[in-house]
Order: C-alpha cells, then structure tokens, then sequence
C-alpha cells in the first residue's frame, strides 16, 4: 500500500512538475545552430545564393545576383591564373618578401581568408590553397574570391579615404555572439532578418546606404604598392592601380558612382530575393561587368584546371 | 507480446473470479485495494490538470488550410529550395552542398509518418530547432500561422499515394506495455525490475520495422532475464518472439487506427528457471487506438497466448488499455511529453482462475531534438490477485531509426 501511495505521488509530480520545469527549455528557443568565433567570420557564398537566385523581371529576364555574381570576375579574383601567375613570380624574385606580398594581394583577391587571418594578426598563405578545387573539397573560402559576406559585412568607417585603400577595410563586429551585421541598401523587415540570421547562423541583414558608396570599391581599386628593401623595410611607395582616384578626378565622380555602371540598375522593382522577397526599386545586378573578356574566356575554356564554378 | 507486455516469469497468475472485460469493477474475485481508487484519481486528475496547463499535441486549425494559398507560399519562398516538385530545386542553382536529410516530399514512406507538426516546427523554427540542417530557415517571423498550415496543407500533395498509409499524426506515444496500432521503424530497450522482493530484471531488445509496405511491420522481441533466485543469480534469454502486424484501417478524420497482430513465442527461454513458458506460443491480438481532438489518446489492445502444449503454460487472453495525454511547450512545437495510465488485465482459461489486474502510470518524454529517441518511465502495479506478484519499475529507451541516426539529431 505505502508504495502504492509513494509511487502514484511521484509519477503525479512528475506529471505536473517536469513539463512545467523544461518548459522554458524547448528545443525552439535553443536551437541557434552553430556557434561563431568572436573574431572576423566570413560565411562562403553557397549560404547566401539559394535565396539569391531565381530572381526575374517582369520580362523574364534572369537578375539571379548568385548567378550573376558567381560568372564576374569579383568572385573569381583568387581563381584568376594571371593573378596566381604575378604572385608567383613576385614571390620566386623577392624571397625575403615572399610572406608580404601573399598579404598584401591576398587582400582583395582572397579577401575572406585574408582579412580573417588580418584580424586574427596572422599571415596568410596563398599558394597552400592552389589547386582550388570544387566545392565542398576545396577551400570554399579561399575559391569564393570576393565573397558576398565580404562586402557586405564592410563597414562604412574610412570609405574613400587611405585608411581603407589596398583592401584595409573595416568589418563589421558581432554586435552579440553570433549576431552580425550584414549590411544592404534597402530596409529590411524583421521577418527576413530571421530568415537570414537562422539560416546563416550568424548574419542579421541591415540597412547600410555606404553599399552604394564608391569608396567601397574604392577600397580594393586603390592600390599603393610599397617597394620593399632587403630586409622588408618599406622604401616608398606607389601608385600601382589607381581607377578610384581615376574615377574621382574624371567627370563622372558628379554623376556617376562606381556602381552605377559595373553594377547597373533595374528598371523597375523587383525582388532581391527569392524568398518572399519584397519588390524593390533600384535594385543594382551583381554582373561587376567590366572589360577582363579575356579573363572570362579562360574561365570558360579550362574549367576543370580553374575549378571554375560558374555556370558556362 | 513477449515483453513485458505479456505475463512475466516474476508474475503468478490469479487463482479465483471471471472475467471481467466489460469494467473493472465487475472482477468477480477481485478486491480493489483501496489505494487503487486513490492512484487511479490521481492520475486522472493529473492527466486532466496537464490538459490545462500545455497546449494540444495535434495541430488544430482555426480554420481548414486552404491548399491554393499554400500554393501560393510555397512558390513565393519554398520553391527555391525544394523545387517546383518538392525534391529539391536544381543544385545549380541552390549551390549549397545538401545535407543528409534533405527531405524529398514526393517520398511518401519518408514524408507519410512525420506528423504535420515536426514539420511545422522546422517551418517556425528552422532546422537545427528538430536537429536538422541550419540551411533550413526559421520562417515564424515572416509567414503566419496560417500561411504555415497552408504551405504544409500543400506540400502534402507531393506525396501521390495511393496506398492510403497511415498518417505519423496516429502514431501515437508508445506504452510501456500495451502495444499500440501504427506499424513503427523503431529500436526499442526495455527494461522491467521488481520493485520489492526477490532482485530481477528483463530487459527487451525490441526490433519493428515496416516491410514490404508501410502498412506491414515485422517485429522481433529478444528478451534477457537477470534474477536473484534463492541468494543465486542467474541470466538467460527468454522466449524470442517474432510478430507481424498489418494496419487494416486508419483514418485521421476520426483520429482511428486498427491493426492486426500475429505473433509466434519461440521456446527459447529456460522455463525451469522461470525464463520462459517451456512451448512455442502463438499470441494474436488486435490493437486500436484513438486519437481525440484535445490530443487525449486512447490505446487498447486484445489478444491471447495460445501455448502449444497447454500442460506446460496455460492459454490466457490480455486486455490492454492506455490513456494518456500529448502535450508540448510552444504550441506542441516543443520537447513532448505524454503522461499515461495503462490499465493491464490477463487472465488464464483455467476454471477457477480470476483475472489480474495492474495498473501502471507512466511517462514518455523526448529526448532529442529531432525527438527521435524518447524515454519511458512508470510503475506497474498489482491490484488485484496480489499474492506473489511484486510491483516493477519500468523504462524503455526508443529509437526511431526512420528519423536518422541515434547520434544524430541532437543539437
């Protein structure tokens, strides 16, 4: 009789007390998925172009910006065999530089591995990472070139100014654990914000009107290069590759951003994302077009020894 | 079945009374001891009281899911990544690298037992919320509740079947004895102690899985007793039992499920030692459950022992009864837990014989995020024909493979 008793007031609570007690630990409200370091964290591309892709006008034509993003030359700058090639010979002629000149052009071609390892005061070897290969075997981060996390998640301190020329770019910091700003031109309302960050595990998107900014580009078309002595002191330096002061002495500086032309406008309003997307107007396609036709012919031609991702 | 289910080599069975399946207080023969009413009072209660606190288990809608809207939601969100057909759009275009449990809704024997609910919750949450892939997105901050039910109500058409299988709403939270309806793809361990007397434990390796249909399960039971008898201890396999059940109807309009089971208790367990009954059994039954609108849920089964050599074990006829109530946290999308009562007669034809009657409050709760792997934990107690028969606690551990592997799911 007494375990009777004993037993039935037991499970009773157990009933009452355990649902109440977890109640607070649903699997829901933990459920944040991975953790990111506290440092700089660049998620690659293949988490942000399922939902930027199958993107149309009313006309039908295809402003996919994965699609379009993935066939520039911006997301095969680490892929570019001219750019491997000067890298290596830079490297075989100044030995004693070799460590220096992998940062500095590691920057703003494989900007997602150099810009983590910048905030993390580490170097970056570039050529341990060649083949690249196909994703998921190779290094994603290092075969994305500039990434979208990359541009993105650039803050507007410094745009413009030599501060954040030669890629020196600010990124944004969690402004909690795994919450990081990623930032667009448009508004963004809550709902696609936890789409976002659920799905990223790490990137709430934000408004950011410097993304339309010429000084965000400006930041990697500014290149000073530093003549190195033999002992890696910096002599003095030059202007190597100059199209943003270029664009700032010209006629256009009034007119027209960088943007405006390597990333035109559409005409109408239209979704920037495929997932529920809101129309929006002045969307600008991610095609980066500019006049390296020659870069994307060799893309083209030899896909296999380039792990070319684009779509032919 | 075998398990513990059936009548145990720790159990001795009623002397005197009929039986007495029309209500319990008609076993003629059969004394309740006054803390029966009590713990019976108290589960009820309980069962009513939780009902109050938590949400219901099933999804109600407050209004039917309209199937054209969830058209409509589907090809403005999902279809990026689950493709105009629901398999999958092109991986050209999704790019990411998909995971193992890329979900394929035209796959009814993969879509056709997860309840609307599992799915409702990686909608709301997104995938890591079931142990799921964090690529999935939580959508409860742009879709309403609504435009949820619509999309799932839509999504359910991928799957074109024609074999009417039943629905995972009706595959309702396992017993820790009384079998229930719904053809499962389980690993279950299950393991009963005494909880006075003499030490001694069985403990089940339970293997059911679906084969050649959905509708069809085959079961293995293997058994292993560990007891102290007389200062010495001693193990043993009992009677292996192989079953197979066939759901013959279900309906989710009525929350009904009904299945038919044929089993065969093999010989195997040394019935000198208490092991086993010492002649092959055959053990039919029917099993029927319920499923009512408040996520309260009935489970009854009735079947018999028919040993071959009537000598050496007597045939009886078991009378099962579950009743329990699902509930969750956030709106039934959270950990489940399912408090129960099963209400447990057998009943030897022998003249003379009364029924036994045991009674045995219960709990299953989740116990992974993808809730594919659950506890059990309850007391069964005598209360009737007590003399020689010790009250058991009993757990189970439940693995249900079809959701992924056991270490998988978890976080």
């Amino acid at each position: 009789m007494r375990l009777r008793w004993g037993s039935a007031v037991v499970l009773g609570l157990a009933v009452i007390a355990l649902p109440a007690t977890l109640r607070g630990q649903s699997q829901t409200e933990n459920a944040k998925g991975d953790k990111t370091p506290p440092g700089t964290v660049f998620r690659t591309s293949e988490r942000c172009v399922a939902c930027h892709n199958g993107l149309k006008t009313s006309s039908g034509e295809d402003i996919s910006i994965g699609f379009e993003w993935s066939a520039s030359i911006m997301a095969n700058a680490s892929r570019d065999p001219y750019w491997q090639g000067s890298v290596r010979r830079e490297s075989m002629d100044h030995p004693e530089s070799k460590q220096a000149i992998e940062d500095e052009c590691s920057i703003c071609h494989m900007p997602a591995v150099r810009l983590a390892d910048r905030d993390a005061g580490r170097h970056t070897q570039v050529f341990s990472r060649f083949p690249l290969q196909k994703f998921p075997n190779g290094d994603r981060a290092a075969a994305d070139g500039v990434t979208c996390s990359v541009c993105h998640q650039i803050e507007k301190t410094g745009l413009g100014t030599d501060t954040t020329f030669v890629g020196n770019v600010v990124i944004a910091k969690p402004v909690q654990n795994d919450l990081r700003p990623e930032y667009g031109p448009f508004d963004i309302d809550k709902g696609h914000q936890t789409v976002m960050h659920s799905s990223t595990a790490t990137y709430f998107p934000a408004r950011g009107d410097h993304m339309r900014d010429a000084g965000l580009c400006g930041s990697c078309h500014t290149l000073y290069t530093s003549a190195l002595g033999p002992k890696g002191e910096k002599l003095a330096k030059f202007p190597e590759q100059m199209p943003f002061q270029e664009w700032q002495h010209s006629d256009y500086a009034t007119k027209q951003t960088c943007q405006d032309c390597h990333m035109p406008v559409v005409n109408e309003a239209v979704a920037v994302t495929a997932v529920y997307g809101p129309p929006r107007e002045g969307m600008h396609r991610h095609v980066f077009v500019g006049s390296n036709f020659v870069m994307e012919g060799m893309l083209q031609d030899h896909r296999d020894e380039l792990a070319t991702e684009a779509q032919p | 079945m075998g398990r513990q289910g059936s009548r145990g080599w720790w159990q001795s069975c009623g002397t005197e009374g009929g039986l007495a399946l029309s209500g319990i207080r008609e076993s003629r023969g059969c004394r309740f001891p006054a803390g029966f009413l009590t713990t019976l009072i108290v589960c009820l209660v309980v069962l009513l009281s939780c009902h109050l606190l938590l949400f219901a288990q099933t999804l109600h809608y407050a209004k039917r899911p309209n199937v054209r809207n969830g058209e409509k939601v589907y090809k403005g969100g999902c279809i990026a990544c689950h493709g105009s057909e629901g398999k999958g759009a092109p991986a050209t275009s999704t790019v990411f690298l998909r995971p193992d449990t890329w979900p394929d809704f035209t796959d009814c024997a993969g879509t056709t037992p997860e309840p609307n609910g599992n799915w409702k919750a990686v909608i709301v949450h997104g995938g890591p919320s079931r142990g799921l892939s964090q690529i999935m997105p939580a959508f409860g901050d742009l879709l309403t509740d609504e435009e949820i039910n619509d999309v799932i109500a839509y999504m359910r058409g991928f799957c074109k079947n024609v074999h009417h299988d039943p629905l995972g709403e009706l595959n309702l939270p396992r017993a820790l004895v009384t079998e229930k309806a719904f053809p499962e793809n389980e690993i279950v361990i299950s393991t009963a102690a005494s909880a006075s007397g003499a030490p001694a434990w069985t403990t089940d390796v339970i293997d059911e899985r679906t084969i050649i249909d959905a509708r069809t399960q085959l079961e293995t039971d293997v058994p292993v007793n560990y007891a102290d008898q007389a200062h010495n201890w001693t193990a043993g396999f009992g009677d292996i039992t192989l079953a197979l059940k066939r759901e013959m109807f279900s309906s989710l309009r009525t929350g009904s499920i009904l299945s038919l089971q044929g089993g065969i208790l093999l010989p195997t367990g040394d019935n000198k030692r208490g092991f086993g009954a010492g002649t092959t059994q055959f053990e039919p039954f029917a099993a029927f459950d319920q499923l009512f609108k408040t996520n309260t849920f009935l489970q009854t089964q009735l079947g018999a022992d028919l040993p071959v050599d009537t000598s050496v074990a007597p045939r009886s006829m078991f009378w099962r009864v579950a009743v329990g109530q699902a509930m969750a946290p956030d709106h039934m999308l959270g950990r489940l837990f399912s408090p129960m009562v099963e209400f447990l007669a057998v009943r030897d034809f022998k003249p003379g014989t009364s029924t036994d009657w045991d009674v045995l409050p219960e709990m299953q709760i989740t116990v992974s995020r993808r809730q594919h792997v659950r506890v059990g934990f309850g007391v069964r107690e005598p209360f009737t024909n007590t003399a020689g028969r010790t009250p058991q606690v009993l757990f189970y551990l439940l693995w249900d493979r079809a959701d992924g592997k056991l270490w998988n799911g978890w976080r």
